[in-house]
């Protein structure tokens, strides 16, 4: 059996990192775990770092998306990095867009990416 | 490895899990195969479309892998059969949008783009088998 996907907290953010291949039951987990844990931290930033997840299909870019948007409605800000080259190529293939899905190249980029969306936000 | 060309490998597909083992096994063969990263990561996605649509849409089925020629270039061949409802209008479930169990109606389009020949078997009442191949 697949363990639950471990949610870490890094700061303000959450970090939740997505290892070679996932089955779909432990990616609706990690929603479900998202959520729980956004609400209950009241975290205004999450990151999935899927640099070392090998297929995004159209189930898991659902659940990227799914998560986005329901981070969304919790008044929080996801950002998926480290998307390797060859799945952004096949997403495309594919024929999924993720418009509701931030990316950012790496784990670096997508905390300053965070950081300065919320700090707009605050300042407007 | 004993004779490559008779080379034949089948998997039982009845769970999300199995949909992973599926996604695995090909990587195997895509790696045995020397094939690029890219072109692997095709052969993984297609698959796991495909072998997922059989367990959600017919219960359950089985995947072949088998190692195949096309003019000379090496590659292989993935089926993947079940004994399920069989698909009433083929053409109609390979149009983008068209689901019947509200997805995005995505995974057999897809699947299309992502391999070098794609073919449909399917009959009301008398289950699915996908063929899907890659060569280099
Ligand atoms: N093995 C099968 N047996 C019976 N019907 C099938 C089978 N595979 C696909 N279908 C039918 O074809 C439709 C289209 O499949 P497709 O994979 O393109 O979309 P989907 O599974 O509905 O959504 P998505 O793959 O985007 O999540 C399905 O909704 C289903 O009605
Ligand atoms: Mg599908």
């Amino acid at each position: 059996m697949q363990n639950n996907i471990p949610i870490l907290k890094l700061g303000d953010f959450l970090l939740v990192t997505i290892q070679m291949d996932v089955h779909d039951r432990t990616a609706l987990q990690l929603q479900d775990d998202l959520t729980n844990e956004i609400s209950k931290r009241r975290s205004k930033g999450v990151l999935i770092d899927i640099s070392n997840l090998e297929v995004v299909d159209s189930f898991m870019g659902r659940v990227l998306s799914d998560i986005a948007s329901m981070a969304k409605v919790l008044d929080a800000e996801t950002v998926v990095v480290g998307m390797r080259p060859a799945v952004a190529m096949t997403l495309v293939e594919l024929g999924l867009s993720l418009p509701s899905v931030v990316t950012a190249l790496n784990l670096e980029r997508g905390m300053e990416l965070l950081t300065q969306r919320l700090g707009r936000k605050g300042n407007g | 490895m004993g004779n490559e060309e008779s080379f034949r490998e089948s998997l039982r597909l009845r769970s999300d899990k199995d949909v992973s083992k599926a996604r695995v096994l090909i990587s195997q063969w895509a790696v045995r195969q020397e094939f690029s990263v890219i072109e692997r990561t095709r052969a993984m996605t297609a698959v796991s479309e495909i072998a997922r649509n059989c367990v959600v849409y017919a219960g359950g089925g089985t995947m072949y892998v088998s190692s195949l020629y096309h003019e000379g270039a090496p590659g292989f061949r993935i089926q993947i059969v079940d004994q399920g409802p069989g698909i009433p209008d083929v053409d109609q479930s390979m149009k983008r949008g068209y689901s019947t169990g509200g997805g995005l109606g995505l995974g057999m389009e897809g699947a299309r783009n992502l391999c070098r020949a794609f073919r449909v078997e399917s009959n009301a009442g008398a289950g699915t088998t996908i063929t899907m191949d890659y060569w280099k």
